[in-house]
């Protein structure tokens, strides 16, 4: 791996909501870093804090507060910058692709004047009628139909897909150096999935752009990404390159969200559920997290009491398991029974 | 758009044919015979009599509902029983002058509900924004009357800045003399009303604040401003429009107490003085007025929802 900067580095990030019940720490020591078009695929089930981490680098979470680590994009720290200075990156360098299209856009506002919107903002200057000019060739770039119709049109008058479209354009407007894309897949059709993610793969091509893709879909990591780090109960609990992930995990969690994938070349009788539900983030164990689900801890006092580090488990990858030399062989062993008894 | 506003014109007929029945009716409720009441309390049986053929209430009940409503829709609405002036002469006095004050205290209404209500919506926690609710609370809670007495001492009798009886002053013959006339009053029913809209700008502002779009366009790097402005208000402005409507319709039809302490010469001044004098044609033409006036500003504010709100079809 050849040292460039990373274009957005998030080390060490911790984020708390305050609830009537108590704090909930929904982002734990979170640390992970993405270069320049490269694809880093963050995955996770909900709620384990992996758009949290997003939003909050980006100063676009509402309530929580960031109680410790660190944000760099471009080096430029992100967390301490003055607002102002981080409005001037966001929506031009800086890009976000939101989960739910049809609520991501002004309802009370035309589509295409939603795109003008983001040309204008970064660039007070550009008249009306050439951001109007520009943002036509956005929408037609993006796939949206009609360009010069449907720029007058609202979101209202567009399925979920054309939304996303919409948003994608937005996204990609200013020549971003970085698009953050948080489930832009799950809100809508599967049919037009695979569209959207052939529409996001070009345009980083075209910009150059790093993506963050978001996601709890494993058939979307395997589509689009270089390498995946993969988030249990606010932490990341491993990393590796997209290849490895999928080959050989070195972390429980992660051999057991596989083994939920359906295949095409086994059988749907084989799908092994992962027992239990994620932690309550108000009450997390002292221990690792995933202890109380995973099959392979048996309760050593290890998993019980010690909070695994993330630790490199090989030369490509860093996994946060005690055991995790034992993964392998467990996991082959797990595969095996299941398939004996189908 | 013209198509929509026709039919809904239609659609008003029947509603209007209700409740010409039941303003009709209002005079049989009247105890005694309703020649009495139209003619009013001094006539002479010889009078009275007259009223009865006249008015035609020697007839049977259904065909007198029929010529009453078709001098209804010929503009008359009789006499007032009180100075036997026509009603609808009366009437088109006293309508410019409540819409004159209508419309001042909406102006004052909509000036202080608006930051009051932006503000205590983007700083929830704020002292300010307790101070607004405070606000917002004794505006709901101290009658206009008191308010209008305590402005009719200090800025009337005290400092001799306005009158203390406010004429109606067309603003169009006279702005500086209608101003003059009319701020009093006005200022009593605006803050009355700047109580309600700013809750609902408050209210509808945070909600919208909180959706999807806002933060949308906070990634765009929209700055705040442009945020609230351009996204956020104009999707709260949807459920305000509502609550301005309702509250203009009501001051149409005449706000009572606020006429009689400025002495007025509104709509709700003459309801009042017809009320306690058992002026009944005068009563009936002013509840057919106020039925027509809260239709017509339904209407208005279905057209402007559907201006403001796209996914709105007038159909």
């Amino acid at each position: 791996m050849v040292a460039v900067a990373p274009v957005l580095d998030i080390s060490d990030l911790t984020v708390e909501f305050d609830t009537p019940e108590g704090t909930v720490r929904a982002v734990d020591h979170v640390s992970y870093s993405v270069d320049a078009g490269e694809t880093l695929a963050v995955v996770g089930e909900t709620g384990c804090g992996k758009s949290v981490t997003v939003l909050a680098a980006l100063g676009l979470l509402g309530a929580g507060r960031i109680v410790s680590g660190a944000v760099t994009f471009g080096g430029a720290d992100l967390l301490d910058m003055p607002a102002k200075k981080r409005r001037r990156l966001l929506g031009h360098d800086l890009t976000m692709v939101f989960q739910n299209p049809m609520t991501a856009l002004n309802p009370v506002m035309t589509v295409g004047r939603q795109v003008a919107e983001t040309l204008l903002v970064h660039e007070p200057k550009m008249s009306r009628g050439t951001a109007r000019d520009r943002a036509i060739e956005l929408l037609a770039m993006v796939g949206v139909p009609q360009p010069d119709v449907r720029y007058n049109q609202y979101p209202h008058e567009f399925s979920g897909g054309m939304c996303q479209r919409v948003v994608i354009a937005m996204a990609i407007a200013n020549k971003p150096r970085l698009i953050v894309a948080d489930e832009p897949t799950t809100a809508v059709d599967v049919t037009i999935q695979a569209q959207l993610l052939d529409l996001l793969r070009v345009a980083r091509e075209e910009t150059g752009a790093a993506v963050v893709m978001i996601t709890h879909d494993l058939g979307v990591v395997a589509e689009v990404a270089e390498r995946v780090a993969v988030m249990y109960a606010g932490r990341v609990v491993e990393m590796a390159p997209v290849e490895q992930i999928f080959r050989s995990p070195r972390h429980p969690y992660t051999v057991g969200l596989l083994s939920c994938l359906p295949r095409l070349d086994r059988d749907v009788s084989e799908l092994i559920p992962i027992p239990g539900a994620p932690p309550d983030l108000r009450d997390v164990a002292r221990g690792c997290p995933f202890e109380p689900r995973c099959e392979m801890s048996a309760a050593r006092s290890a998993c019980q009491n010690t909070r695994p580090p993330l630790m490199p488990a090989d030369p490509n990858s860093v996994s946060a398991c005690h055991f995790v030399d034992e993964v392998e062989s467990w996991a082959r062993a797990r595969r095996g029974n299941v398939e004996e008894a189908a | 758009m013209g198509s929509y506003v026709i039919r809904r014109l239609l659609q008003f007929v029947p509603v209007i044919l209700l409740a010409s029945v039941a303003v009709w009716a209002l005079i049989y409720a009247v105890p005694g015979n309703p020649a009495d009441a139209l003619v009013g309390p001094d006539a002479t049986p010889q009078a009275v009599a007259a009223a009865k053929v006249r008015l035609g209430l020697d007839r049977p009940v259904v065909e007198q509902y029929f010529i009453w409503l078709g001098h209804a829709l010929h503009l008359d609405l009789g006499h007032s029983a009180i100075s036997g002036q026509p009603v609808t002469e009366l009437m088109a006095s006293r309508i410019p002058a409540s819409i004159q004050l209508a419309v001042f205290s909406m102006v004052i209404g909509l000036v202080l509900a608006f930051p009051l209500g932006i503000a205590s919506a983007l700083k929830p926690r704020s002292v300010l924004t307790k101070a607004i609710n405070l606000y917002q609370a004794v505006a709901l809670a101290v009658p206009t009357f008191w308010v209008g007495i305590l402005l009719i001492i200090g800025l009337a009798i005290r400092v001799h800045l306005f009158p203390s009886i406010s004429n109606y002053v067309p603003f169009w013959a006279d702005p500086v003399g209608a101003f003059k006339n009319t701020f009093m009053p006005a200022l009593c029913l605006g803050t009355f009303i700047s109580g309600i809209i700013a809750r609902f700008v408050t209210a509808s502002l945070r909600q919208s604040m909180s959706q999807d779009y806002i933060r949308t366009a906070r990634a765009k790097g929209v700055p705040e401003y442009g945020v609230i402005s351009r996204h956020a208000l104009r999707n709260a402005l949807l459920p305000t429009v509502t609550i301005v409507g309702l509250q203009v319709g009501s001051f149409l039809g005449g706000t009572v107490v606020t006429e009689v302490v400025f002495s007025y010469p509104g709509l709700g001044r003459m309801i009042y003085s017809a009320v306690t004098s058992r002026d009944y044609p005068v009563i009936q033409g002013a509840v057919l007025f106020i039925v027509v006036a809260f239709l017509a500003i339904n209407l208005v504010v279905d057209v402007l929802y559907a201006y403001l709100d796209p996914r709105v079809q007038l159909r």
